[in-house]
This record gives structure tokens, sequence and C-alpha cells, in this order.
């Protein structure tokens, strides 16, 4: 079965772009353009793994990845953010791992496989 | 005819003149006014631990040029903080009451005043007779007023030469601090625009990826998306410099070998030197050089010092970059041929988006100086305008470093 992948990010052209190359990957790709919608679209469908984007207007990344790891402890989540310093605050500590965005997308893909590999 | 004295030299000492000017005018003064056939100032010198002559009036002969602050007549007046008369048996004769001077030679009678506020001794006044004389109770009282008058006047002299410096160093501090506000609240506003920038980047090179994977592998468009996705890396780039920049990073510290770093880094311009026929002279000390380091960082700020060399020699040259161990210090030393930058500009290298390239963002260098800065470690710039530049990193070997501040 394919695995699914849920893509929270507040602009539109980061989402298009992650979810084309991630279905090349074989995945399956819902999206979420912010916080609020992300957590709606868990509830209801099976995700296997979570990109989140830190900085969205509304509820951000670190309020999200608070929020889903008390409901579905078990559910891996990447975070993905241009700024590098994110990594030392203290709520992104309980993502699975931290990707700075770029336009070369190795890095994210393989982080990516590599999870979904780990708990398949 | 005493008040005549003391008043003339309230006057010289209080006079614009400079010190030594002054001092010079009251020693002749008091070769003239006194029945003495000499007369010298010294000033102390408390770093060189000297008394230094600054003053003479009359004969020549016994003029010592620098006493050591024990030595002599001097040396007992300061450690008494009281007059001395002395008298010898013969013009022959330089030492009294077990006390040598040299100054004595060729004089009979002398009068050593301690030059002091009660405190601290700012010098010495000599009189010297070539005659057997003693001196009146009066010129006795009245010298050594005059001895207070000069002390205050050197005392003073000292202090406005302090406050002067320390004005100064006020001054440059506070030049420095408005800087550094104005690089901050520049870092700040970069920062928020290369966030800002960074995501529409991400979206652009990532779909110019995706467009050159449909293209075919001879399709005369490829050269386009070529373009675009090198230029994006360029801003990507410029962007990553800015953030890093003005990231406050905290530095995880261990005890590193700083030769493998430097080795890593410079693997990194291999493929850059070979294109751009730039010959790599590599001189690593053979003994492992420890510091605390966070190897990571240290990495980028040998990254951005090769990178700048390498980029300053266009038309090929000689890179050469060695280690060593310098006291207690680890020197790296990154060096090139490629001319050099004008005198006047080199107090500007490690301010942001200052570059003399016409590529770069002006932020290698300053963000190494801030890197090594973090490392309690300096550098030093080598310029020779015309032929090259040499950075010397100066790192405390492990062990040396007194305490982390953060």
């Amino acid at each position: 079965m394919k695995k699914r992948v849920l893509i929270v990010d507040d602009e539109e052209g980061i989402r298009l772009l992650y979810k084309e190359e991630l279905e090349e990957e074989g995945c399956d790709v819902e999206l979420a353009s912010s916080g609020e919608e992300a957590l709606e679209k868990l509830e209801s469908d099976n995700i296997d793994l979570v990109l989140l984007d830190i900085k969205m207007p509304g509820m951000d990344g670190v309020e999200v990845l608070r929020k889903v790891k008390e409901r579905w402890k078990e559910l891996p989540v990447i975070l993905c953010t241009a700024y590098p310093h994110y990594k030392q605050e203290f709520g992104t500590w309980a993502s699975d791992a931290y990707v700075v965005k770029s336009s070369d997308l190795r890095e994210l893909k393989e982080k990516v496989k590599d999870i979904l590999k780990m708990s398949s | 005819m005493g008040y005549e004295i003391l008043s003339k030299v309230i006057e010289l000492t209080d006079s614009n003149l400079g010190l030594d000017q002054r001092l010079k005018k009251v020693a002749g003064l008091l070769y003239r006014s006194f029945p003495v056939d000499h007369c010298s100032i010294y000033r102390r010198d408390k770093g060189e631990k000297l008394f230094k002559i600054v003053a003479a009036g009359g004969r020549r002969k016994g003029s010592v040029n620098a006493y050591r602050e024990d030595e002599g007549l001097a040396g007992l007046a300061r450690r008494s903080k009281k007059a001395l008369e002395v008298s010898t048996p013969s013009e022959e004769s330089t030492s009294w009451r077990g006390v040598e001077d040299r100054g004595l030679s060729g004089y009979r009678s002398a009068f050593v005043y301690p030059l002091t506020d009660g405190k601290s001794c700012y010098g010495v006044l000599y009189l010297k007779s070539t005659n057997k004389r003693t001196l009146s109770t009066t010129n006795r009282k009245l010298l050594g007023v005059i001895a207070k008058q000069i002390a205050a006047s050197i005392k003073y002299d000292e202090n406005i030469v302090r406050l002067k410096r320390t004005y100064n160093e006020l001054k440059n501090l506070q030049t420095r601090l408005a800087n550094a506000e104005k690089l901050m609240a520049l870092g700040e506003l970069s920062a928020t625009l290369a966030h800002e920038i960074k995501n529409p980047l991400v979206s652009i090179g990532g779909f110019a990826t995706r467009l050159k994977k449909k293209l075919d592998p001879g399709s005369p468009h490829l050269v386009y998306v070529d373009h675009i996705f090198n230029q994006v890396t360029r801003l990507e780039e410029i962007m990553d410099d800015i953030l890093n920049f003005t990231e406050d990073k905290s530095l995880k510290f261990s005890l590193q070998n700083i030769n493998p770093i430097v080795d890593e880094a410079l693997g990194l311009f291999e493929e850059a030197c070979r294109n751009q026929n730039i010959e790599v002279i590599k001189d690593l000390s053979k003994d492992s050089i420890q510091v605390m380091a966070d190897p990571h960082q240290l990495k980028i700020a040998f990254d951005n010092l090769i990178a700048n060399a390498i980029q300053s020699m266009e038309h090929g040259g000689t890179l050469t970059v060695k280690t060593r161990k310098e006291n207690d210090w680890g020197v790296v030393e990154v060096s090139d041929v490629g001319g050099g930058i004008a005198p006047g500009l080199v107090g500007d290298i490690f301010n942001p988006f200052f570059t003399t390239k016409k590529s770069g963002t002006g932020l290698g260098l300053p963000i190494t100086h801030k890197i090594i800065t973090k490392h309690d470690g300096h550098i030093e710039v080598f310029n020779e305008y015309g032929k090259g530049m040499t950075f010397a990193v100066k790192l405390p070997c492990a062990g040396k470093r007194s305490r982390r501040k953060r």
C-alpha cells in the first residue's frame, strides 16, 4: 500500500512542488495550507508522515507539532523551514527530522524515504 | 626673594607649555636662584622602573641620564620620602653614607628632593655644588615647597594624559557600539528579507529542476533551465549566508585538532583550484593542535577564508595554507597572491556587505570573524597591496583557555 504524506505549508508553490516530487517517489500526498486544516485532515485521513512548515500565519508549525505529538505520538513529522536556527527551539526537539528548505530537494526526499521505511 | 622664586616656579609650572618644557625652565630658574652649580629634574618611569632626566641647568659634568628606582641618592630619597643634604670629602668621591651615586663625581655637596605628593613619588630633584655648602633654613623650606609644586604639576600632567587616553578609548568604544547597533538593525532587516525571499526561491529552483527532468536530454531549452537553476542556487547561498550571519548560534564546543578541520575545508576546493589554475601549497603541522572548538563552525570559518583567497585569484596563482603552534596559540594561515586590496580598505573587510569582488555577498569574512571571535580567537590580516593577502587565524590552545563565556 502507498504511504500517505501530509504536506502543511502556507505557500502554494511549495505545496505543489513537494506534492509532485513525493508522488514521483511513490507516495500519496495530501495538502493543507494551515495548521488548523492540517489537524482536521489528520482526524479524517490515514496519514503516515507529516511535512510541516514552521512559519505560517495563524497556528505556527511548532504549535501544530505539539498538538500532533499529543494526539498521535507515533506519527512521524519532518519540520521544514528557511531558518536554520529553529533547530534549537524546545518545541522542535519532538520532530523526527529537520530540513532547511532548499530548491535542492534531495535531502528532504532522503529523509522522507528513511522515515517511511523505518516506520513500515 | 624666596617668595619671588616661588611665584615664578608656580607661574612656570602653570604655563601652557608642554610638561618637559616647563620643567626645563624650572631647572634653569633653580640653578640661577640657588647657590649651586647644577640642577636637574628626573621623572619617574614606573613601567621601566627608572628615573629619567627631563631637565638640567648649569654644569654638564656629573649629569646622569637615568637612575634605577633603587639606585643612588634618587633611590634613597624615593624610599625615605625625605630631602637629603649630602657632602663628600672630595670631588672624586661618589659615595655618601654608603650610598653610591655616579652623579656626585665632580661635586662636594648635593641636595636631593623626592618629588612626591606624600603618597606617590613622581621624580627627584638634584641640586649640586662644587663647593662644600649647606642650605639656609629658608632655602631648605623653599626647596621643599618647590619640590611639592613640581610633583603636583607632574601628577596633574599624568592625570591629564590618562584622562585623554580614557576619553579616546571611550570615544572609540562609542563609535564601535554605534556601528554594532547599526549592523544589528541591518542584520535583522536582512534576516527578515532573506526569509521572505527564500520560500519563493525554493519554488523557482524546485520547479526548474522538475522542468529539466521533463525536457529531452538534447533539448536546446536545457540551457535556460540550467541558468534559472544556477542563479537560484546562487541566491539561495546568499540568503543562507545572511541568515547564518544574523542568527546567534550557540556553539557546541569539544576538544578538536585543527589540522583535519583545515584539511577537510581545503578538500572542498580541490576542483575549484584545478579549474582556476591555482597551485595549492599545504603545510599542516605534523603535531596535532588541540583547541576547544565547534568543528562545524570552525570549518565554515576556514571555508570562507579559502573561498576568499581563491576568488581573489581569478587568473590563477598560489594558495598557501599553513597550520602551526605558536606559544599557546593554534595558528592557521591562508595566503593568496591575488594582489591584496588598497591599504585604506583593510579596515572594512570584516564589515558585513563590504566586498571588493564582482561576486560575493560581503558576508564570508564577517562570518569568519564572528566565528573566530566566539572561539576567543582573533584574525590578523597582512595585506601587501599589489601582491596578496594573508589571514592568520589564532585560536587559544586547549588548556590555555580561561573561562568560556558561553
